[in-house]
């Protein structure tokens, strides 16, 4: 960025070679790097003055931008308007369903319309399917509700306030009792 | 200056003078809209967007969200043409007034009249309901609207 318009800046001094050497030595800067700075015959001044960077700066940013970004939109804009042209209100033929961008009159909010953003139809049938969805969920949600209600109410059924019991630490304790019990008697006293 | 203009000049020396000025513009301009323009533009149509009928907030069940939803879309869509419908009536009105002032009381009333009306039509439907109106709530207006009339007599010449 800064290099083009470097180039361009010695570009500009080169093709007018004959006016630089008062400029430059008047603002005792140089913007060649093909020529000598100093002129052998003058005084040799340092002139204070204001900064200029923030204006070649912006000569910079004005230049890259408007490469980037006017030129070639301004040039799709100027295309599309000249040779493409507004699209003619037409009723809609019998029998014929219209394309989502045919409901657009330019042809960039056209392209817009065709390439970039969703159908408008499939967007809205897509939120009804999400929509159906979420209350046959919510449907699903409420109804167990009510039954786990019911069964807290009457505790009749084995689920939810039913914990079945694991028998095997009972079968060990109970094995252990019967070894001790085959040991040491049922009338041992300590 | 094309050929044809220079057959005809203008006798006014002020008035070709202005009109020349005004070509100094005006000419390329409508020249290039003609011999560039107008013959690489391309033909094809655009439509207005026709959306079918659905049934509306009192045909549809208690929980059935997606045609609640359907009906509300199209209670908008309504909303937003009659809005629309009333806003051409307006500057109608205003357009004569301009125009005919300071005799519009007299020469653009039957436009007014036209104007009110379809705005009282428009505000029994959807005034009072708010930005955020939708078709439940502007269906429950109604019901109580007509309870109230059922009750009180109508309240307009248009729900009588």
């Amino acid at each position: 960025m800064v290099s083009w318009s470097g180039l361009g800046r010695s570009f500009g001094i080169n093709l007018l070679k004959n006016h630089t050497k008062t400029l430059n030595s008047v603002q005792n800067v140089t913007f060649t790097t093909s020529k000598t700075l100093l002129d052998a015959h003058g005084h040799k001044t340092f002139v204070i003055q204001p900064s200029r960077w923030q204006w070649h700066k912006f000569k910079d940013m004005f230049h890259f931008y408007a490469m980037l970004g006017l030129i070639p939109v301004g040039a799709i804009i100027f295309y599309s308007n000249v040779f493409i042209g507004p699209a003619t209100l037409t009723p809609i033929p019998e029998g014929y369903e219209p394309k989502h961008w045919e409901y657009y009159r330019h042809p960039i909010t056209r392209f817009i319309a065709r390439y970039l953003h969703q159908s408008p139809q499939q967007d809205y049938e897509k939120f009804m399917h999400f929509l159906d969805e979420e209350k046959q969920k919510q449907k699903l949600r409420q109804l167990e509700k009510q039954i786990v209600k019911k069964m807290g109410e009457r505790q009749d059924y084995q689920a939810y306030y039913y914990k079945p019991m694991i028998n095997k630490y009972l079968r060990i304790n109970k094995k252990t009792g019967e070894e001790m019990m085959d040991r040491i008697g049922d009338d041992y006293k300590d | 200056m094309t050929k044809d203009e220079k057959c005809d000049k203008d006798p006014n020396v002020f008035r070709a003078f202005m009109s020349a000025l005004y070509n100094t513009i005006d000419a390329p301009v409508t020249a290039f809209r003609e011999k560039v323009v107008v013959p690489n533009q391309k033909q094809y149509p655009w439509y207005h967007q026709k959306f079918r009928r659905v049934p509306t907030i009192d045909q549809c069940y208690e929980d059935d969200v997606v045609c609640d939803f359907e009906a509300n879309s199209q209670f908008k869509r309504d909303r937003a043409v009659d809005s629309e419908i009333l806003g051409i009536l307006r500057s109608r009105y205003e357009d004569c007034m301009l125009y005919e002032n300071p005799d519009h009381a007299k020469k653009c009333k039957p436009l007014w009249d036209v104007y009110k009306e379809s705005e009282e039509a428009w505000f029994i439907k959807y005034g009072d309901l708010g930005a955020y109106a939708d078709a439940r709530k502007a269906y429950m207006k109604q019901k109580h609207r007509m309870v109230w009339e059922k009750r009180h007599g109508p309240l307009s010449d248009l729900t009588r």
